[in-house]
């Protein structure tokens, strides 16, 4: 690896440094005598790897905190605990939500939880 | 129901296994006591898959089911103070928490963690929600959040 490209390096992302490696790859194969490059697609490889757990690893970790894709049961009861403004407010937070909220078939069962109220109207 | 000194195996998603008193999880999990009220549970041998819960979670709630057995006597100032205090975890302690109780259906818990949720919910802004839950990505699309904030500017 000369100079330049070690710099390259230092100042790319390291999920597009496997890719550079690749583009790099057919220039540096067939080498015997030239130690670097059998370094170069170790590295390669390794960083290809991280790539592919640190990226798993992130997508569960979103997963797993994922209060807005919680099931349906568990959001009902929530909801039902909430004022009504609120609920309404909570059709803004996250699309799983709202989709939730705007079904009819929730508002039917808000109202066999809501305690009947008189509405008054000028 | 046996007697309140046998002890059933509850092994975690990380095959960690822990053992607790029978009487401790019959009475909080409806799930646990309908396992041994049907006899399925071996006492020898069996050990109660939980997949997906993990380790710290499980052992939350079963701190949780033993201080309410031996406890439940107390004042309720008292189970109140500590219920806060067990339920003082970041929004992803408390999705697991909430997931585990789910799963195992302990009813106080639950209600315990629906209250808690409520209460983060309730006077909140739209930002500040999404900030206390933890929730990164809203699933609208730029164009719909735009609208959303034209429309109900006070909500956020």
């Amino acid at each position: 690896m000369t100079g330049t490209s070690l710099k390259i390096e230092a100042s790319i992302e390291p999920q597009c440094l496997a890719f550079v490696y690749i583009l790099d790859l057919r220039c540096c194969l067939p080498s015997p005598n030239n130690h670097c490059h059998v370094r170069v697609i170790g590295k390669m490889i390794k960083s290809l790897f991280q790539c592919f757990f640190a990226r798993r690893v992130r997508k569960s970790q979103i997963r797993r905190s994922y209060f807005a894709s919680l099931p349906v049961d568990i959001i009902t009861d929530i909801f039902v605990r909430l004022p009504i403004k609120f609920v309404l407010i909570c059709r803004c937070v996250c699309k799983h939500w709202n989709t939730f909220i705007s079904n009819p078939n929730f508002a039917k069962l808000l109202f066999t939880y809501t305690p009947p109220a008189i509405m008054i109207r000028r | 129901m046996g007697s309140p000194l046998k002890k059933i195996m509850l092994c975690s998603s990380e095959k960690e296994i822990f053992s607790v008193e029978e009487q401790v999880m019959v009475q909080h999990s409806v799930i646990i006591n309908n396992m041994i009220e049907d006899g399925s549970y071996n006492y020898e041998e069996s050990k109660i898959p939980l997949d997906c819960v993990d380790s710290k979670t499980l052992k939350k709630v079963i701190d949780y089911c033993t201080y309410h057995t031996h406890h439940h006597n107390d004042n309720q100032e008292d189970l109140e103070a500590w219920d806060a205090q067990f339920l003082n975890v970041d929004s992803n302690g408390l999705y697991d928490l909430l997931m585990a109780a789910n799963y195992l259906e302990i009813r106080n818990l639950l209600d315990l963690i629906y209250r808690t949720i409520k209460n983060m919910i309730k006077g909140k802004k739209i930002d500040e929600i999404r900030r206390i839950l933890n929730i990164k990505d809203h699933g609208f699309t730029p164009e719909e959040e735009e609208q959303n904030r034209k429309e109900y500017p006070h909500f956020y």
